[in-house]
């Protein structure tokens, strides 16, 4: 059977499992229209929290993605025809050679995600929307985005941007400081991008950023920092915020970079760092996410280091009041 | 030290050069290689497909260094990085001489090559045998491992 034939048999899935509340939410990302056709109106509202401020009334053309999930399924969904070795690290299918399309089954969530680039299509199956993870409630659709923007030249990145008249990468690996110190400014008033993945494109010596998601993921630790955010949620070891369209902006200009560092010291402050290790604190956590790595991603955000200044934001005690006062160059 | 070059593993290795200083990954297993300004320019010009001992004799004519005292340096640096898999052993040695340059090379050790892990443990993970009960990175077992 081809991947064709298997998507068609999904897709009329997807149609079999339509309920009466059916419900069509379109986004726009990068001046580029999605439309999300959700089984039902339950299922749209769980997966659009995270995308309220991009959600567009717009009819263009672009891509459509279908979401539904075991419970609406009307027969029996499709068998996927691949061998657990086919699989690779991150659920991605590696053995198939049509180029059109992009697969990735992932276990722990329970996620199907199946692109056909050619026809613009997406599928997005659930086994249990009950059991949705909270990395897929913040970043919802995430391998279906990053193919489909990929293959326009844009690279999804795992940063936090903030943005005032120009935006600010703050990238690292786990608990480097980044969503405390993207808090930290939009408590100050500053636009909010995104707390663990943005798109970034490069062109002409210029980094363009756009976001993706209203998310942001905080831990026990930074939430004591924002006693008024803590709403204690016991699934989840980190507490899951959506943020208001009205603090969220959809893009920006990048023109600096900065490798946050939590410290004991009594003041924030910037050091330099080369770009070799602005590098080095970006790409890792970025591009070992990707599904279908690409060696063209790890070289766009070489371009995208090469292009920006680096620089080390050290964190100390202040840094609720800090960060802005070291920041406050480099976004206006 | 024998005239041999070498290649560049290019079906998984990739790698970046920002100002003077190189990142290299292994795509497949995860690993990846920060090398610093003097590795680097060993590492550049071995891409360009210079013997070590082209590339030692240039450094030791510009900077009046003992070839001997530069040669096992290089040649324990080139080592390293094919018992990484990052480069192979060639026979097509460029016959041109080595033209660029550094601004300063001091004889040391070029070895070892800082290397980062924690990717490869990641990628590494099976996600249906080897991982807890929970899901990837948590597995799923088995039996449950289909779509329905």
């Amino acid at each position: 059977m081809s991947l064709n034939d298997i998507f068609n048999r999904f897709e009329e899935d997807w149609r079999q499992s339509k309920q009466s509340t059916s419900k069509t939410v379109t986004i726009k990302i990068a001046g580029k229209t999605i439309h999300l056709h959700f089984s039902d109106e339950n299922l749209s509202f769980l997966l659009t929290q995270a995308l309220s401020h991009i959600k567009r009334d717009c009819l263009e053309e672009g891509l459509n993605i279908y979401v539904w999930d075991r419970s609406q399924t009307y027969g029996d969904i499709p068998k996927l025809p691949w061998s657990y070795d086919q699989f690779g690290s991150h659920g991605e299918i590696c053995s198939y050679s049509e180029d059109n399309f992009c697969i990735a089954w992932q276990y722990s969530s329970g996620i199907l995600s199946f692109l056909d680039k050619k026809k613009k299509r997406a599928l997005y199956w659930i086994r249990n929307r009950e059991e949705l993870p909270i990395w897929d409630l913040s970043s919802p659709f995430r391998s279906i985005l990053q193919w489909w923007f990929e293959a326009m030249g844009f690279t999804m990145c795992h940063t936090a941007i903030v943005s005032k008249q120009r935006g600010v990468m703050l990238v690292g690996k786990g608990g480097s400081g980044k969503s405390t110190t993207s808090m930290a400014c939009v408590k100050k008033g500053l636009g909010f991008l995104g707390d663990d993945y943005c798109l970034t494109y490069v062109e002409n010596n210029t980094v363009k950023a756009y976001s993706l998601y209203n998310s942001m993921k905080l831990t026990p630790k930074s939430l004591s920092f924002f006693p008024d955010l803590a709403n204690p949620s016991p699934s989840f070891e980190k507490q899951l915020i959506f943020l208001d369209p009205i603090s969220c902006k959809n893009q920006c200009l990048i023109h600096t970079l900065f490798v946050p560092k939590i410290t004991h010291a009594s003041k924030t402050e910037i050091l330099p760092i080369t770009k070799r290790e602005a590098l080095l604190e970006l790409f890792p956590t970025s591009f070992f996410q990707l599904t279908y790595r690409q060696r063209e991603s790890f070289s766009r955000m070489s371009a995208l280091v090469k292009t920006v200044n680096c620089y080390q934001l050290v964190l100390g005690d202040d840094f609720k009041e800090g960060v802005l006062e070291q920041l406050e160059a480099y976004v206006n | 030290m024998t005239n041999h070059s070498y290649k560049l593993n290019s079906q998984f290795v990739t790698y970046e050069v920002l100002e003077g200083e190189a990142v290299v990954v292994n795509l497949l297993s995860g690993i990846y290689y920060s090398l610093d300004n003097q590795q680097t320019y060993v590492w550049e010009r071995l891409m360009e497909n210079f013997s070590l001992e082209a590339i030692v004799y240039a450094l030791s004519n510009r900077f009046s260094h003992p070839f001997d005292e530069i040669a096992p340096q290089v040649n324990a640096f080139a080592s390293e990085l094919e018992k990484e898999n990052l480069i192979y052993k060639s026979s097509e040695a460029s016959v041109n001489e080595v033209k660029t340059l550094p601004s300063d090379f001091a004889p040391r050790d070029l070895t070892p090559i800082q290397k980062f892990t924690e990717m490869k443990e990641l990628l590494q993970l099976d996600p249906i045998h080897e991982v807890d009960e929970q899901g990837w990175p948590y597995p799923m077992p088995l039996s449950e491992s289909s779509c329905r």
